[in-house]
Formats: structure tokens, C-alpha cells, sequence
């Protein structure tokens, strides 16, 4: 028991009393829990926050156009961009013709070895005597572009690489170099604009139709990577496409070849749905910003590096709107050094504010839960939650702390997973929490980012469709700001990342000149010679492949391989398939109820077990994948199924036997220094980074902020803009896989105290929040913990209230559940689980939406007219459900609650019942 | 889906050539099983995509002489690590193709020595490090190598950067500065030994075509880069981990599991096996007389002879005869029949009642068909209602009472005692049920609340009661959904009850010092008999709550009396 205090308290009675002694000084000097108003709200010893240093001046942008025709051009540099003086602005207004004809063909830049086509059509041939100059306008002052610097070269090579591939790749690459200090991430992309008329018209357009609209800002999803063999196979595919597919022809023999290219196809575009246009002349934008630090900054440079590493998702967020413009006006010759400029101006701005904004240096859940807190510490800050609580709820104030977590715990649900009880005994306990210690290992098969879970959590980004939610704290007092923004903190709550900075320094430390690698050298040579060496494995040679016996050797190897890989995976399935699916089920029913079976003992073996089934899991679903690619021509089928009935065993040894050497693991880090725990900063984590403090201005980067100010409507409308932005065509991907479907932000008013809900579903209307009876009783408890309790016990109720809203929400889940399986089975009785699945499957699609426009839809009116003007009966679904529909009333009445409470469920059910679906389905 | 790691080399006739990928794969089968097919038929497409002889012959193209093939597994991660000198997973081999050849050929780095990122979300991303090898019989005296790290989360990628870079320039420093070794002892020609002067030798005329073997002179190279790449991709495992919180198990859980370590102390495994009883472990270890134990053991012995067919899964300590789920739907629907077969919905509310608030039900059944299952299926819907660590149950023939139980199931067949005495020996508040069991069609013939209410029916029910009866009601209710709900009110009364337990543990807020309607105006409830649950619900807490919850009032109370101490100073 002993130990397991410990545990839960990082340390044992006598250290943590002691402790006291030398904190008590400390907390009790800067916590005064008697009167409220005045706590501050810094009683630990954090760190300040450091603006990190940004010259904002340093960042440069490039913007390339290569196609096919013209060849490599540069459009727009920063660097060559010159502030024309007022005196000069008369002579130039006058002379609007410099601007016609600017852009630098490279292939005029001196030193240019590049091996592009020279520029061919009559525009170009003027440009290379003299200066290539664009004047623009823009904000009422003048700017020019100068002749293209001499790095430019080098830039072009380094975005589009060094020789002309045999198309325009795509995609997106990241240089860094020490000299100079510099970071420079750029993106190619095709330009599926329609050319203008007064462009050279190509001819190779004209032969394919663009009829599929390929969205460009994703022009890698849709984009070949290997581009000479995506040539070839769009030929093979429209000569196939001729030929029946499935017709003998194809499969005989003769066909061999082109058979495969087409099998290879097709299942490419199982892979990516799109189908790829075929090879025509393109155009290509090449984009690129440059963030360049002087020799004596290695330290910033570091530091914006690994920040930059972090948060590449939002970078590139705002590195979409400098494409898309230049996407948009490429064509317009004498207005695209002016967007760009402007586009760049924003960029930078955005860049720096990301970068450089103040943030919550403690946010409450982040802080709660490391690990070495004290006791004292715990106390002290649950004591201002709770003393925060109180404030808020001086009458006063009224429900406004009540709508205010409601709104939060409503659309923020990264609480959710940390209410749900833990499936076993926990190694560590961090406040009352189990930490879940198997998360590393499924991180390694996964080989998921850790922070791109954390931004998951942080944008709520949980619902399918996609839905994000930021929050946004407005008022004109910057202390209750911060209070509150306090309190919600610890509502928000992502995932704690730990870095592991390795030692990766191999050679001997002390020869550092002269680098050895004796040790290092001696400890490989020990492992290789205590490998274990398997002679017995001997090639495989399917059965199959007689019936393919061709001398054409490489193309056979493709047929054989898949064949390989779908009997070899079957192979192993089929013993420990039917044990899979079993175990997984026992194991996910535990998560949500309590029966006995499950709950006894969660220990390290059923953990492990939990892994290998998850594995399992993974692997079945990459063999069903795989398997439907393969069905996709029924030949292939046919094959599997005799690759299915031979054994996997090999009949043939004709080759020699080959030497498997089993090598145990190299782990160089037992000889050098321990690995560097490092210290987490915003630069690391994202739990850090994305809550701003106290600021002055809207930034969509952080989803928790609190701006002091007394224009509302400013702030109104850059949320509104925001939320056009995010659900666009251009900028509605988060991290770049999902389109986001619903964007909201909830505005929290101190001043005026009203909680008010946007959506982009409806825009400018905005829903206001109401009080629910749920969130009473975790407010309730902080007053207790002011009367009677010590704070920790608040926090520990809090806890437990939040649990319960997590069981009740489950259990209201069961009950539709339930509701719809009477309804069902009285409709169609023969394939119950079917339809309920399908069913449920559909509301999660198309419910989303539905509610997401029930919730938002209006207004400040009054509740009744509202939910009386919502939903018409024809989207009626199961799931779906009116909120004046018989089973809602039924689950009101049933569970107490009132309309509000179901509102604020609703999104929750719809996570939970996503959630249960995919672990148990 | 994984990342892989490759070496590539750009010869001088076939231009970039793939050396060696090392890929990776989860694994989860017994590590020293060498002897699995499985593995061996995994392990034997690598040595089918060998037998390209004609690559053989270019020795530029290959790493060392004999056909390489390594393996390396992971058992804590689960992983298997791979190297060969091609792979037969197609799509990675194509991915490692193209990185090859643009990181050979097309990429440029900013920096001699600065890796590039590049890809997309096609082909996936691929971080490559381009160097050259100083070879004395190489044309310029020197072999360009690329090394590749492969992922095709785009994100991963780019927040590995810095470390995996890190890595790799390690990786191909050792490497370079092998082949520095090498080449210093192949153009230099020593002259004079006491003076240390050199020659150096003029470039052959013809340019040889040496492997990296023999260019780094370390005839185990290959294992050596295969060592060094899964360093690497473990490394790109764990620079960053997250951690995630859960709740801890709910009180009922972790009941359950104390139970569990604490008779996993007491008793051997066999003994477990044969459990059927639910007790705490209290009871187990100090209060039960040993003769009582043995004699109750060795009945239930005799049953799992009689009737395996209960016990499918006999390692279980909780055995799954009381279970609410393993009768589920079953269990719901004779409960309902029970509870109408009571006739009277005031003794089902009197029978609830009581079990809630903790005195001890009895039930008796007659057994004539030896078909324990109903009766234990309603017992599971008793047991559902109560939190665990307050359901204490046994299932006996013996006419003993036990105040430690609150729930005996007595088989009425199997004892030849009177009646009369079992009731004498019980206390009063016991409640006595008689069930009798259709000997035909396994239905309740009979249920029948022998220990009548008092006739002027002064309990106030509790709203916990209302509840339950609500639901049993309600035929649209399935029973997960009859569970999940009972479940959500058990979690809501279990934390009524750690507030009630709290406050007990506090000096200003005890129960003695608040009358009882305070009490109920914070845990929020109207009913007196609601707080008699709630107190007698704090037996369901376990025992590490409770500690906890000490702990930290011991805690608060000294952090009081020092700032008290401090504030007198």
C-alpha cells in the first residue's frame, strides 16, 4: 500500500510533509486563499514568458512558374523588392508601361547552367537586354522589383531540383543550411487554371478534356509521385480502357506486360480514387518563403527550427493562402507582384504572431498533471481554480460560468478521454489520472505524430465530418480575463509529450577532432558476432508462378509478390484470426460498462494482449485492403485463391539456402551520456503553445484566447472570416487529410457576460449558450471546497462529476440505442444488425451536418422558438433526432435533464457513439 | 504505412541503385520461436527478390559479396526490423526508387551535409542525406552515397527532422571516415618509416568498381549500416512520446481488483479456481472461522464436479455466474417476471429497499431440477443494483448465518434443517425471499416476500428505488441499455458517497457538526432514505480511495496548523 502511495504522490509521507515545510513559505506567501479578488495567479516558480525573436524582415519569398513551354521563370522574390521613394513616384505613375513586360526568364539569369527549354514565343526576347523591372502599386506606395538576385538560380534548383524531371514534380521539400542560417520550405504544385487566351495555347489540352476537377491545393493527393511511370501507365490505362479489362485478351499471355501495368493501375487508383490526367503540357508553380537568421543567431535559428517542426501544420496553413494567390494570378501579369506582396505581408504577420505570441506559460491541466508536482503546489492551484469559480459565480455574474463550461465541455471534448476509466491498473498515477502507458508502443506500429494527437485534442477535431472548435475570451478587463482563461485551461486537455533527445553523437567523445569510433565500432562488432544466424530459410518459390513462366523475370516478380504478400498475411490470419476479434470485443466492452469479466484484472499481460489484438487489427485491415485491390480484377482473385490452397510452405529448393543474421538491437545510448531529458516548451508542445494569453487581436492559431478589447465586432468578424476560411475550398484541410467540415468558435463575453456560439454553417448568427443543469454540480463542488473540503477534494469531485456526465452520456446512448432497435425490429425483422449499422453509420454522416445546423442555427432567441423553427420531420433518423422528437422528450423525462442538458450532450453522444463504433465494429 | 530507412549509392554504369533498405514491421509472435513458418515464409520473400544475378556482376551495385539479409527485433515495441538489399513490398520499393533516384540525381541540398526533405503524399516523404566516400580507385576519387529515411506521414516527418538528421550525419560520418582509413592507406606509399614520409600514389587510369565493403574495409559492413538504421528508426519512435490520462478505474473496478490481489495473496491459484464465492477480502483473511472456509469449499468443490458446464472459464477469480452481463437479456426479463410475480409493486420497493440501503436478503429456492441458472441470473440483477465492494454474497446450503453477506442464496433441497431455524438465526432485518423454480419450463412458478413489511408502510423509497422500478418497467429497454443506466446511477450515488465520505473524514464539515438536511442539501438530494444509501454506499468505495482521501486530509490538516504556526509567529 505503501508503494502504492507513492505512486499516487509521487512521493512518500515524510518527503511530501517536509516538503511542505519549505513550500508552505512559498504558497502561502503568494496564495492567500482568503480574499479572492486579489490572488494572483502566478504561486509557482514558472518560467516567464520570452518573446522569442523574429525579424520578420527576414523572411523572403519566392514564387517560380515552370511549364512546359516557357520554361523556368522567376515571378516574385522578396528580396530584389525596393521601396520607391515619394520623389520618385511621379516620374514612375507616369510610365505604367514598365510594368508589361518583367518576368525574368532563368535562363537568362547569368550563371543559369540549367538545362530548361529556352524560352520560345516573342515576349520573352525582350527581356534579356535590359533591366527586368516591375513597378507596382500597392497601399499607395510604389514598389520594384529588381533584376533577379544571383542566389536565385540556386533556389530554383533547390525547389525544383536540379535536373528537369521527366514532369513537373509535385510535392513539397524543406532545406536547411548552417550557412547561411537558413530554413527554407517550398511547395511545387500544378496550375490547373484554364490558360488565358493571349497564353500560348497548347494543343496537348485540347486532346484530354480536363473533366475532372482536381482540387489544386491538394495537388499532391492527386499527383503522381513517380512521374515516368505515371506517364506510362496512363497510357497503358486509356489503350486498356479500349480492351475490355476482364477480357481474355488480357490475360493471355501476350498481354503480359501490359496486363501488369494495368493491374498495377488500378490499383494505384483504388489507392487514391482520383483518376490521373494524362501527360499534357503544365505549369507548374514553384513557392517557397525563406527564413534566414544572421551567423551570430545559431541559438534563434535553433529555436525557430524546432518550433517550426512543431507546428508545421499551421505554417503551412498560412503558406496555402500565398499559393493560392499565386495560383489565382498567375495569368495576371500586372497585378501579381502586388497580391503576392500583399499576400506576403499577411503571411509574415500571421508567421510572427504564431511565433512570437505570449502564451499561457501554466496552462491548469498542463500543470496539474506533471508528474513531480508537489502536494503543496496541487493544493495551491486547485485552490485559484476553485477561488476562480467563486468569482465567477458571485450573483453577479449569474449563470455566466455555467454557460461558459458548458460551451467549452460541449465542443472542446479533449476531457472526454481523461474521464473515461482506465482499462487496468495504471503503472503511474499522475493527480488522480492513470497515465496509459501503452500509448508508446502503439505509437511505434502507428507511426502517428504525437503532436499531431495533440492537435487533434486541441481542436476538438474529433467528429466525422470534421469539426474544429476554438475559443475566444473577450472583455476589457485583462485580469478576469486571465482568470478565466485560467479556469477554462484546465478544461482543455491534449496529450502531455514527452522528448526523448537521444545521444546521437557516436563517436568517442573525447577525440572529438579526430573522430573515432572505437567503442562504438566494438560494440557492433560484438553484436554482429552474437547474432544468431538462421541457414534454413529457404527462398520462396510459389506454385503459382508456373503458370506464368515467362523469361520475362521483372514483371513476374510484381505478380508473384502480391501473391506472396496476400497468401502469406492469409497464412498467418488464419490461426489467430478468430481469437482476434473475440478478444477485441471483451476487451472494448470494458471501456463502457462494468461488468465483472472485464474489470477484474486489466494487468500488463491483457495490456499486451490488447497491443498484439490491435496489431492484428491493423494488419487485417491492411489485408482487407489490400484484398479489395486485388479483387478488383477477378484474374487476381482466382490467384489468391490458389495461392491460398498451396501451402505457404516452399516445395522447390532448387536455389541455394540463404544466411539470415538475427541481430539483437543497437542501442548506442548505454555507452554514451543518458539521453537529454529535455524540458518542455511552447517550441515542443503544443499543449503549450496553442492558448495565447491576454493579447490584443484574433489569431486562428490558437484555439484558446483571450483578447482585451471593447470592439466585439472586430473580433466577430475575424471569427467570421476564419470560419469561411477554414470550411473554403482553399483552406478548409486540417493537417492537411480532412476537409473540415464545421468550424465553430465560441465567444465568451466577460463584459456583457453572454456565451455565444459561432459556426460556419451560420456564419453570422450566433447561438447563444444556456445554462445547463450538468455543469451545476462541478461548480458546485468548488463552493464546497471554499466552505468545507480541502481544494483537492473539489478537483477530485470535479473529476468525478465529469464522469458522471461521460456515464450518463453512455447511457442515454444505450437507451436511443435501444429505442431504435424496438423501432427497427418491428420494421424489418430479417436483417436487424445490418440495417442498425448501416443506419447508424449514415446518422454519423449526415447527422453531423444536421445537428451541427440544429445547434447553430439561430440566434438569441428565446429556446422554445427556437427549437419550435428547427427541423422539418424529412431528415428524421434514428439518431437524428429532432429535439422535440418522442424519444428526446422520452430521454428528458427519463434522465431528469432538461432541453439544454441535450443539447449540450448532443455532440458528445455523436463522439462517443463514433468511438464505440469503430473500436467494437 | 511504416518507416523505412535506405542506402543508395549512384554507380558509375547503372546510375542510382538501391544497396540496402531496412523496413519495418510489427511483430508480435514469440521472439525465439525460430522455428515459426510464418516468420520463415516472411523471411523467404526477401530471398526470392535476390536472385537478380545480373547485379550481381556490377560490384559498385552491391553492398558486400554474399546476400545480405538482417533482421533485428523490437520485443518491448513489437517490432521487426528487416534489412535486404530490395524489398518485396511493392509500394515501398517503388517509394524507395523514386527517393533514390531524386536524392542521388535531382535534389539539391542547400549545404554539403544538410539533408533535404522532400516528397509528398503520393510517395511519401523522404529525408535524404547525400555524401561522398573518398575511394582511391574510384573515378574522382570518391563514390557518391545517399542515405534515406522514409515516411509517409508528412507531418511525422517534418517533426523528426532534426533528430533523425541528427542521426544519419552520425551514421555517415562513421562511415566516411572509414573510407577516409582506407583511402589514406591506398594512395599514400610509406617511403621512409623513422621520418613518416609519404608518396602519394597517381589515380589509376581506369576507374575500378569496388563495393562499399571493401571501400570502408569492414567486411561487416552491411550489418553494421543494418544496426545503425534500425537505431534510427527506433530512435524515430521515441524521441516523442505522448502520454495520455485516463481516469483512474471506477470505484467498482478497482473493488474488484483489491479483492482479486488480496485473495490472490491469501490462496493459491487452484483455490481461486473453484471460487464461487463473492466475498470481501477482509472476510477472507481475518473473520471467517477456518472450519466455515474449508466446509464451504469443499461444497462448492462438489458442485464444479456436479455442474462444469457453469464454470466454462475456471481461471477466472470472478467467476461469471453472477454476472449481469453474462445473462444480459435473460437475466433482465426473469427479474421482470419476478418482480411481477411478487404481485405487489410495494414488496418489490421493500425488497430493493433494503437490499440498497445494505441489510441482508435471503433468498430462498427450491432446486429440484439441480438448474441453478435462473436463480443465479436473478441474483445478477440483485448484484447489478449494488456497487460491488457493497455486495458481499454466498451461495450455501448451511444453515449458518453470516452477517458478512448480505445476499445468501439458499438452496431449500439441499438442507434437511427446518426452515424455522434459518429464520430464527437471522436478524430482523433480513429479508426473506422464497422463489420457486418451474421444475418444466425453467420459469419462476412462485415469488414470495415471506418477511412481510411492517403493514403501515413508513419507508420513504428512494429515489434510487423510483428509479430502478422505472426502468423495469419500461419494456423498450434492452438490457445494455438497462445496465448502462443502472451504471450512470451507481456512478452518481458512488460519488455522492466519496463526498459523504469526505466530509465524514473532515473536521468542519463531519457529520456531526452539519444536521442532516445540510447534508442532503450538498449531496443534493431530498430523501432521507437517499442518504441512508449513500452511507452505506461508502462501502463500495475502495480501500486506495479512502487512503487517498486520508492522505490528503493528514496533508491539508498540516499544512493548516503550519501556516496556523507561521501566522502566531
Amino acid at each position: 500500500m505503501a508503494a502504492f502511495l507513492n505512486r499516487v504522490f509521487g512521493k512518500t509521507l515524510q518527503s511530501s510533509s517536509k516538503k511542505n515545510v519549505s513550500s508552505a513559505n512559498a504558497s502561502s506567501s503568494s496564495s492567500p486563499t482568503s480574499s479572492i479578488s486579489t490572488l494572483p495567479l502566478v504561486p509557482l516558480e514558472l518560467p516567464p514568458w520570452i518573446p522569442p525573436d523574429l525579424n520578420r524582415d527576414h523572411i523572403r519569398l519566392l514564387v517560380f512558374s515552370d511549364s512546359d513551354d516557357v520554361g523556368l521563370e522567376l515571378i516574385f522574390d522578396s528580396k530584389t523588392l525596393r521601396l520607391i521613394s515619394s520623389s520618385d513616384n511621379d516620374n514612375i505613375t507616369n510610365k505604367p508601361a514598365t510594368a508589361v513586360n518583367t518576368r525574368t526568364s532563368l535562363s537568362q539569369v547569368p550563371g543559369s547552367n540549367r538545362t530548361s527549354k529556352p524560352p520560345m514565343g516573342p515576349s520573352n526576347s525582350g527581356s534579356r537586354s535590359r533591366l527586368a523591372v516591375t513597378r507596382f502599386a500597392h497601399r499607395g506606395k510604389i514598389y520594384e522589383l529588381m533584376k533577379a538576385s544571383n542566389d536565385i538560380r540556386n533556389y530554383a534548383d533547390y525547389i525544383f531540383g536540379t535536373m528537369p524531371l521527366l514532369f513537373k514534380g509535385t510535392g513539397m521539400k524543406i532545406h536547411t543550411s548552417k550557412s547561411p542560417l537558413q530554413l527554407m520550405m517550398s511547395r511545387v504544385f500544378a496550375v490547373q487554371l484554364p490558360e488565358r487566351a493571349d497564353a500560348l495555347v497548347n494543343t496537348s489540352i485540347a486532346s484530354e478534356p480536363d473533366t475532372i476537377s482536381i482540387n489544386p491545393f491538394n495537388p499532391y493527393s492527386s499527383s503522381p509521385s513517380n512521374r515516368s511511370f505515371s506517364s506510362n501507365a496512363s497510357v497503358a490505362s486509356s489503350t486498356i480502357s479500349s480492351i475490355d479489362p476482364l477480357g481474355e485478351d488480357l490475360t493471355n499471355q501476350r498481354f503480359g506486360r501490359l496486363y501488369r501495368r494495368w493491374l498495377k493501375c488500378a490499383n494505384r487508383s483504388m489507392k487514391k480514387t482520383q483518376r490521373q490526367p494524362g501527360r499534357r503540357s503544365r505549369r507548374c508553380i514553384g513557392v517557397a518563403f525563406i527564413v534566414t537568421f544572421q551567423p551570430n543567431e545559431l541559438s534563434k535559428y535553433q529555436h525557430f527550427e524546432e518550433f517550426f517542426c512543431t507546428h508545421a501544420p499551421l505554417i503551412e496553413n498560412h503558406f496555402h493562402k500565398i499559393m493560392a494567390t499565386a495560383e489565382a494570378n498567375i495569368n495576371e501579369r500586372n497585378t501579381i507582384a502586388a497580391t503576392m506582396l500583399d499576400k506576403l505581408f499577411s503571411f509574415k504577420d500571421e508567421l510572427y504572431i504564431l511565433y512570437t505570441r505570449p502564451r499561457l506559460v501554466h496552462p491548469a491541466w498542463y500543470i496539474l498533471t506533471q508528474e513531480h508536482i508537489s502536494m503543496s503546489k496541487r493544493r495551491a492551484l486547485a485552490q485559484q481554480l476553485c477561488s476562480i469559480i467563486d468569482l465567477f459565480t458571485t450573483p453577479k455574474y449569474g449563470d455566466f460560468l455555467n454557460c461558459a463550461l458548458s460551451a467549452l465541455l460541449s465542443y472542446q471534448l479533449s476531457w472526454l478521454s481523461t474521464v473515461s476509466p482506465s482499462l487496468g491498473k495504471a503503472k503511474q498515477k499522475v493527480l488522480f489520472k492513470a497515465k496509459a502507458d501503452y500509448v508508446n508502443s502503439i505509437q511505434s506500429f502507428l507511426q502517428y505524430s504525437p503532436l499531431w494527437g495533440q492537435l487533434v485534442d486541441l481542436f476538438s477535431a474529433y467528429g466525422n465530418p470534421l469539426y474544429i472548435c476554438r475559443t475566444v475570451l473577450v472583455g476589457s478587463d485583462a485580469s478576469l480575463l486571465d482568470r478565466l482563461l485560467y479556469l477554462l485551461s484546465f478544461f482543455i486537455r491534449p496529450s502531455y509529450l514527452t522528448y526523448k533527445i537521444p545521444n546521437t553523437n557516436l563517436s568517442d567523445a573525447s577525440e572529438e577532432p579526430n573522430r573515432t569510433y572505437k567503442k562504438i565500432r566494438l560494440y557492433i562488432d560484438e553484436l554482429i558476432a552474437t547474432s544468431i544466424q538462421i541457414q534454413d530459410i529457404e527462398p520462396y518459390s510459389p506454385v503459382t508462378s508456373v503458370n506464368w513462366g515467362d523469361d520475362d523475370d521483372d514483371e513476374q516478380n510484381i505478380e508473384d509478390d502480391i501473391d506472396i504478400l496476400s497468401s502469406d498475411n492469409i497464412s498467418t490470419f488464419n490461426d489467430s484470426h478468430v481469437k482476434t476479434y473475440s478478444g477485441t470485443q471483451n476487451f472494448y466492452q470494458l471501456t463502457y460498462t462494468s461488468d465483472d469479466t472485464e474489470g477484474q484484472s486489466v494487468d500488463e499481460h491483457d495490456i499486451s494482449e490488447l497491443l498484439d489484438t490491435l496489431i492484428l487489427h491493423i494488419e487485417q485491415m491492411i489485408l482487407d485492403e489490400r484484398r479489395e485491390n486485388i479483387q478488383t480484377s477477378e484474374k487476381l482473385q482466382k490467384k489468391v485463391a490458389v495461392a491460398l490452397q498451396s501451402p505457404t510452405k516452399p516445395a522447390v529448393a532448387s536455389t541455394p539456402a540463404k544466411t539470415l543474421m538475427a541481430l539483437s538491437l543497437f542501442e548506442p545510448c548505454h555507452l554514451g551520456p543518458e539521453p537529454v531529458q529535455s524540458n518542455n516548451d511552447y517550441r515542443l508542445d503544443l499543449a503549450l503553445s496553442l492558448i495565447s494569453s491576454v493579447t490584443s487581436s484574433y489569431s486562428s492559431d490558437f484555439i484558446l484566447q483571450a483578447i482585451e478589447t471593447t470592439n466585439i465586432n472586430d473580433i466577430r468578424h475575424a471569427i467570421v472570416s476564419q470560419h469561411t476560411y477554414d470550411v473554403s475550398e482553399n483552406g478548409g484541410v486540417f493537417l492537411n487529410g480532412d476537409e473540415i467540415d464545421t468550424s465553430i468558435t465560441i465567444l465568451i463575453n466577460i463584459d456583457d457576460m453572454s456565451v455565444n456560439l459561432y459556426s460556419s454553417k451560420h456564419n453570422e448568427i450566433a447561438q447563444r449558450q444556456e445554462r445547463t443543469t450538468l455543469i451545476q454540480p462541478l461548480i458546485e463542488n468548488a463552493h464546497l471546497a471554499q466552505q468545507l473540503l480541502p481544494a483537492d477534494f473539489a478537483l477530485l469531485n470535479m473529476e468525478d462529476s465529469l464522469q458522471e456526465i461521460y456515464f450518463l452520456a453512455l447511457a442515454i446512448l444505450k437507451y436511443m440505442k435501444a429505442n431504435n432497435k424496438s423501432l427497427y425490429s418491428q420494421e424489418s425483422v430479417h436483417s436487424f444488425t445490418s440495417t442498425l449499422s448501416t443506419a447508424s453509420i449514415a446518422s454519423s454522416d449526415t447527422d453531423e451536418q444536421r445537428s451541427m445546423a440544429t445547434t447553430n442555427t439561430a440566434t438569441e432567441l428565446p429556446t422554445q422558438a427556437m427549437t419550435n423553427s428547427m427541423l422539418p420531420n424529412e431528415l428524421m433518423h434514428p439518431l437524428q433526432i429532432d429535439h422535440n422528437s418522442e424519444l428526446v422528450q422520452n430521454i428528458l423525462r427519463k434522465f431528469h435533464l432538461q432541453k439544454s442538458d441535450y443539447m449540450f450532450l448532443e455532440n458528445i453522444l455523436r463522439v462517443l457513439e463514433r468511438e464505440r463504433k469503430q473500436m467494437i465494429g | 504505412m511504416n518507416a523505412a530507412c535506405a542506402l543508395q549509392h549512384f554507380c558509375e554504369i547503372h546510375g542510382p541503385q538501391i544497396l540496402l533498405c531496412t523496413e519495418e514491421r510489427t511483430y508480435i509472435h514469440d521472439l525465439n520461436d525460430t522455428e515459426n513458418d510464418g516468420l520463415k515464409a516472411f523471411y523467404a520473400q526477401y530471398i526470392k527478390t535476390e536472385h537478380s544475378q545480373a547485379r550481381l556482376e556490377c560490384k559498385s551495385c552491391t553492398l558486400s559479396s554474399d546476400v545480405i539479409l538482417a533482421s533485428t527485433t523490437d520485443s518491448i515495441n513489437r517490432m521487426l526490423y528487416i534489412s535486404s538489399s530490395s524489398t518485396p513490398n511493392q509500394e515501398l520499393f517503388k517509394n524507395i526508387r523514386n527517393a533514390c533516384v531524386r536524392s542521388l540525381t535531382i535534389e539539391k541540398s542547400a549545404e554539403n551535409g544538410h539533408p533535404v526533405l522532400f516528397g509528398d503524399d503520393a510517395s511519401g516523404y523522404c529525408l535524404s542525406l547525400t555524401f561522398s566516400c573518398k575511394d582511391f580507385h574510384a573515378r574522382g576519387s570518391q563514390r557518391l552515397y545517399s542515405l534515406c529515411y522514409l515516411c509517409n506521414d508528412r507531418y511525422h516527418m517534418i517533426s523528426l527532422m532534426r533528430v533523425i538528421s541528427d542521426c544519419m550525419r552520425q551514421a555517415v560520418d562513421w562511415l566516411q571516415h572509414d573510407a577516409d582509413t582506407t583511402y589514406e592507406q591506398e594512395a599514400r606509399i610509406k617511403v621512409n618509416v623513422t621520418t613518416e614520409t609519404y608518396i602519394i600514389r597517381p589515380p589509376p587510369r581506369l576507374p575500378l568498381q569496388r563495393m562499399l565493403i571493401d571501400v570502408a574495409h569492414d567486411s561487416n559492413i552491411a550489418y553494421r549500416i543494418h544496426a545503425l538504421f534500425v537505431w534510427i528508426l527506433r530512435t524515430g519512435h521515441s524521441v516523442i512520446s505522448e502520454s495520455l490520462f485516463d481516469a483512474l478505474p471506477t470505484e467498482e473496478q478497482t473493488t474488484k481488483q483489491e479483492r482479486h490481489d488480496a485473495c490472490g495473496n491469501e490462496y493459491g491459484r487452484k483455490d481461486r479456481s473453484t471460487t464461487v464465492i463473492e466475498s470481501s477480502p477482509v472476510i477472507l483473511t481475518n473473520n471467517i472461522p477456518d472450519y466455515f472456509t474449508t466446509k464451504l469449499y469443499s461444497i462448492i468443490d462438489s458442485y464444479n464436479t456436479n455442474d462444469n458446464d457453469f464454470s466454462d472459464n475456471d481461471d477466472d477469480y470472478d467467476s461469471l455466474e453472477y454476472q449481469f452481463s453474462s445473462y444480459g437479456c435473460k437475466a433482465l426479463q426473469l427479474f421482470r417476471d419476478f418482480s411481477q410475480k411478487l404481485k405487489n409493486i410495494k414488496y418489490l420497493q421493500y425488497i430493493l429497499y433494503n437490499w440498497i440501503i445494505g441489510n441482508q436478503l435471503i433468498i430462498k429456492y427450491t432446486n429440484s431440477t439441480n438448474n441453478k441458472e435462473i436463480i443465479r441470473a436473478i441474483t445478477s440483477v440483485f448484484r447489478l443494483f449494488l456497487p460491488d465492494g457493497c455486495c458481499r454474497l454466498m451461495e450455501t446450503t448451511d444453515s449458518i448465518p453470516s452477517y458478512e453477506v448480505n445476499l445468501i442464496l439458499f438452496d431449500t433441497d439441499l438442507i434437511l434443517t427446518e426452515p424455522d431455524e434459518v429464520e430464527v438465526n437471522n436478524d430482523n432485518s433480513s429479508i426473506i425471499i422464497k422463489i420457486i423454480i418451474d421444475n418444466i419450463d425453467d420459469s419462476i412458478r412462485e415469488a414470495k416476500l415471506e418477511t412481510l413489511p411492517v403493514l403501515k408502510s413508513d419507508i420513504i423509497v428512494p429515489t434510487y428505488v423510483k428509479t430502478i422500478i422505472e426502468l423495469l418497467a419500461d419494456n423498450s429497454l434492452d438490457d445494455e441499455a438497462f445496465e448502462a443506466i443502472i451504471t450512470h446511477h451507481k456512478i452518481k450515488y458512488l460519488n455522492k458517497s466519496k463526498l459523504y465520505f469526505q466530509m465524514g473524514r473532515c473536521k468542519i464539515a463531519s457529520t456531526s457538526s452539519i444536521s442532516e438536511n445540510q447534508q442532503m442539501d450538498i449531496l443534493h438530494i431530498r430523501n432521507p432514505s437517499d442518504l441512508m444509501v449513500i452511507r452505506f454506499w461508502q462501502k463500495g468505495l475502495s480501500n486506495s480511495y479512502q487512503a487517498q482521501i486520508r492522505i490528503l486530509i493528514q496533508d491539508d490538516n498540516q499544512h493548516r496548523h503550519k501556516t496556523q504556526e507561521n501566522n502566531n509567529k
